[in-house]
């Protein structure tokens, strides 16, 4: 049987082994509807998004990742002169041209800084990867000159999945082993935390040197367990859930907004309504 | 009097009691668009909840987090919402966000606008 060949079918497949093997942060480019099979791309997307946010909380194992850096060096025209081993890794031999590993929106935006005199902020480019997935990196633009031309450095993170690693990193991972958190033998403390945490959305956050006493622990193993276990620090988990006690209380009962504040352990109303509004982008009073 | 306003990404206005809101052509509505289109709803609704009329037909897909934020944040001020579709894409991705994100008030699909506007009549208007 014979079938043409097409790219949306193949980067269908890729996108279903990449989520098979707990890589949720690769997408499918889709910026036209041409058939039935962009709806099914459009949909993994979006499946890959839900499992982004529910999988690494049921698997916390899975959570370990490698930070891995990328640094390239780009003249005017976009043509790649230099590239670290980490880049090399994930694009393969498409490192000649910065239009050969970002989409046209992020090459619009990599023009607008290259052509303004702000290169103080941090963007968020979609690049192409070997297996024509694409994937959102936080990156960075600077300038610096060199033999009076000018050239740029472009600068990305990624995390990627104990399985993306290479040989050569898991043999020297093998040689030079560092000690690792152990999740299975701390996870009763970390448990009493989180319960310690979500009785406590009342009030301000306690030092963590406080809080380890009153569990009788010590602050190290509350601050990296939690992190490995709920995949963010303490500080921000406890914000963030005395904030959704706040919108709860907000969207579904009367209570006054100076009342919400106290319960949910904000000094006063204008702290709570900033803190508010930062997070989810409207005013209390404004949602109701 | 109709009230209207828009920007980049949608157009809202209010017309007969229903709230219109139809999104321009994109490619991807993220969550900083998401907090941009409440903000350009709430500035035409002066505090009173309405039945609203969303126009999904030019969208091509939504982050999740987006999604959570219309499901919860973007209800405030809406007694009810009508997702206007077309089959096969738009529906398909309504559906989706229907059952991952489930919204805070009563949201259901269409693609006939009349049927639409008949759900969103048993939602008045609340002051």
């Amino acid at each position: 049987m014979y079938f043409p060949n097409d790219k949306l079918f193949d980067q269908i497949t890729h996108l279903i082994t990449a989520l098979a093997n707990d890589e949720y942060d690769k997408r499918i480019k889709i910026n036209k509807l041409r058939s039935k099979l962009s709806t099914i791309g459009v949909l993994l997307n979006m499946l890959a998004g839900v499992l982004k946010l529910k999988v690494p909380s049921k698997i916390p194992e899975y959570d370990l990742s490698y930070l891995n850096h990328i640094i390239l060096i780009v003249e005017e025209n976009y043509q790649i002169k230099d590239y670290n081993t980490g880049s090399n890794g994930l694009f393969d031999n498409q490192l000649h041209n910065l239009e050969s590993i970002l989409d046209e929106e992020s090459l619009k935006k990599v023009q607008e800084i290259m052509d303004s005199t702000s290169f103080d902020r941090s963007i968020k480019l979609n690049y192409r990867l070997r297996d024509d997935l694409f994937l959102t990196m936080d990156s960075r633009i600077t300038k610096f000159e060199n033999n009076n031309s000018e050239v740029f450095i472009l600068s990305a993170v990624k995390t990627i999945s104990k399985n993306e690693w290479t040989k050569e990193k898991l043999l020297k991972k093998a040689l030079h082993p560092k000690r690792q958190f152990d999740i299975s033998k701390n996870k009763k403390i970390i448990d009493r935390l989180y319960h310690y945490l979500m009785d406590n959305l009342d009030s301000p956050l306690k030092p963590i040197p406080e809080i380890a006493r009153e569990l009788e622990t010590n602050s190290t193993v509350l601050i990296r367990g939690f992190k490995a276990i709920h995949g963010k620090t303490i500080a921000s988990f406890h914000r963030e859930k005395r904030l959704e006690k706040a919108r709860d209380l907000v969207l579904d009962t009367d209570t006054k907004l100076s009342n919400i504040a106290t319960l949910c352990g904000f000094g006063s109303l204008s702290h709570f309504s900033r803190a508010f509004k930062k997070h989810f982008g409207v005013n209390p009073s404004d949602s109701r | 009097m109709i009230k209207r306003a828009q920007n980049n990404f949608a157009e809202v206005w209010i017309e007969n009691d229903i709230l219109y809101f139809v999104y321009a052509p994109l490619e991807n509505l993220s969550l900083k668009i998401a907090k941009n289109l409440l903000k350009l709803r709430l500035s035409i609704q002066n505090n009173k909840g309405y039945p609203i009329l969303c126009d999904l037909r030019e969208v091509i897909q939504a982050d999740k987090e987006a999604m959570d934020y219309l499901a919860k944040e973007g209800s405030v001020q809406a007694t009810a919402v009508a997702l206007l579709v077309q089959y096969p894409h738009t529906k398909s991705t309504a559906q989706f966000y229907l059952s991952t994100s489930i919204p805070k008030v009563d949201t259901e699909v269409f693609e006939d606008k009349l049927k639409a506007l008949e759900f969103l009549s048993n939602y008045p208007v609340k002051n």
